[in-house]
């Protein structure tokens, strides 16, 4: 659903206020936080989606690394998944469901988490997620409020896997760059946390549905703080700029525009399609950090030496403000 | 029988398909012009969008909740479908123009942002002398050299000049080449720009 239909629901929810609950629906983050203990506290998500590639494997890998974001992005710890799916079972058979529930279980295994069951219902059309719960000591927590003045901002993955997963969807894709679509959306963003929480960064978000710019805008918001985005410095996968230029652009991407236009302005040239791209709904996305200048150079090395070979320092925190965002281009 | 091929209905459908089959009708007809019904605004930006890439021009009428598209041809349709003949370009240094250094290096980076917006088929980049830094470590025009590359463009670095730079191990896109190769390239290619 898009951010702006959200709002609107969860405008008019009673809100939960309790001692213990750390981050719940009224900031909204990426997953909530309930204290159990002074040193310990417990991390919930949950996610689940129609499939975004053809191969069920894939799928199952992707629906779980997206899942499992959510919890790394809390800088927190995996411990337990539970499977939700929805399938047409007497249409496709069993065997698509057992490979994408491998994958699923594949993924979940890296992360060092144990899958404790799930549940499923007959559907027309698939969809398959995870709920999943990890742990953080409370003063460990890392929000998407914390953002300060001056913080230079790094993504840790590549933009574009909507536009290339509705490219997917009308054949046109080549055999490699489908591969680096699933490749991309399928890696944990295990490694990047382990690197934020080693060198410490003041805000994280992941940037999934509501795209680059919607999960920069609640980034903004929350931290009371502007933000502006260079262009040219953001990285795409192999592909999504062109094809963002012939018009294969999600529905999402349109949805995100509308509600965001509000809060971004455009300063030079930046080209159609890469505005677009910045909206366009992300598939297990990479983490979006906000680091300390003084912090940003060692940020960059424990990415590398973590495996994220390109991590791209996008834009940096202007000052306090009320969550605006400047995209500038060349 | 031709008339028919003139309006296309996208009704109902979801993206991707209202593009591809609006492609589809543009390369097959022989009118000038076409026109698409829509129903969506998402089906219509991105019909907008995929005719301005083919340099056509667009019209949209709104009639209750359809959007007519109408498309016409640019002059060199056929030309705009074809992929373009090789383009090489010859970077002899890490820096574009004289004037400042730091400017020049700040408009080289911008030049293959640009480029790599265009896509990369078709087009052989060569490096030589300090150009050959911009394909190494810690260059700011690597990420776009990566997306070109994957794209189709084919990179080289002039071997001895990453040699003469100490550079070798640091080479990040593209393939060591020598001076045969290199002039090969500068006799076949029929357009080359010099940087």
């Amino acid at each position: 659903m898009g951010p702006g239909a959200l709002a609107e629901i969860l405008e008019h929810l009673p809100r939960f206020e309790h001692p213990d609950l750390l981050v719940g629906c009224g900031v909204p983050d990426d997953a909530g936080v309930y204290r159990l203990r002074p040193d310990l506290a417990l991390v919930q998500t949950v996610d689940f989606f129609t499939p975004v590639v053809d191969d069920p494997y894939t799928f199952g890998q992707v629906a779980a690394a997206n899942a499992l974001s959510d919890i790394y992005a809390m800088g927190a710890t995996p411990l337990t998944a539970m499977n939700l799916v929805a399938f047409p079972i007497c249409v496709l058979g069993v065997s698509p469901l057992q490979e994408i529930l491998r994958g699923g279980s594949d993924k979940v295994a890296e992360a060092g988490a144990v899958i404790l069951g799930g549940h499923s219902i007959e559907d027309d059309e698939p969809k398959y997620g995870l709920a999943v719960t990890g742990i953080v000591h409370p003063d460990r927590i890392i929000t998407n409020r914390g953002a300060k003045p001056g913080d230079w901002l790094v993504l840790t993955k590549p933009l574009g896997t909507g536009v290339l997963a509705t490219a997917l969807k009308g054949g046109l894709l080549d055999t490699e760059t489908e591969h680096s679509l699933g490749e991309a959306m399928a890696a944990l963003n295990a490694g990047a946390a382990r690197a934020m929480q080693r060198v410490g960064v003041n805000a994280c978000t992941d940037i999934t549905g509501f795209g680059l710019l919607g999960h920069l805008r609640e980034l903004a918001f929350n931290s009371r703080v502007d933000l502006e985005v260079d262009a040219a410095a953001v990285i795409y996968l192999p592909q999504a700029r062109k094809l963002a230029g012939q018009g294969i652009i999600p529905a999402g991407t349109y949805r995100n525009r509308d509600a965001l236009a509000p809060y971004v302005e455009v300063s030079g040239t930046v080209s159609a399609a890469e505005q677009d791209l910045l909206y366009d709904p992300q598939t297990s996305g990479g983490l979006l950090l906000a680091v300390p200048e003084t912090r940003r150079e060692s940020l960059l090395a424990a990415l590398r030496q973590e495996g994220i070979s390109r991590p791209g320092v996008i834009g940096r925190v202007l000052g306090s403000g009320t969550g605006k965002i400047v995209i500038r281009g060349v | 029988m031709e008339k028919q091929t003139d309006t296309v209905d996208v009704r109902g459908l979801t993206c991707p398909q209202p593009v591809i089959l609006t492609r589809q009708a543009l390369e097959q007809t022989r009118q000038d012009r076409i026109t698409v019904v829509a129903d969506s605004e998402t089906a219509r930006d991105n019909i907008m969008k995929m005719a301005r890439s083919l340099s056509c021009g667009v019209e949209v009428d709104r009639r209750g909740s359809d959007f007519y598209i109408s498309i016409t041809k640019p002059e060199d349709f056929s030309t705009a479908l074809e992929p373009q003949e090789n383009l090489l370009f010859l970077v002899a240094s890490d820096s574009l123009g004289r004037g400042s250094e730091d400017l020049g290096r700040l408009l080289m980076k911008n030049l293959f942002y640009t480029m790599s917006e265009q896509g990369g088929l078709g087009k052989v980049i060569i490096f030589v002398n300090s150009g050959v830094k911009l394909a190494c470590t810690g260059s700011p025009a690597l990420d776009f050299l990566f997306e070109l590359q994957q794209d189709g463009a084919e990179i080289f670095a002039c071997g001895t000049c990453l040699d003469y730079f100490k550079l070798k191990d640091q080479l990040s896109v593209g393939q060591v080449t020598n001076m045969y190769t290199i002039l090969d390239y500068l006799q076949k290619v029929p357009r080359v720009i010099y940087l």
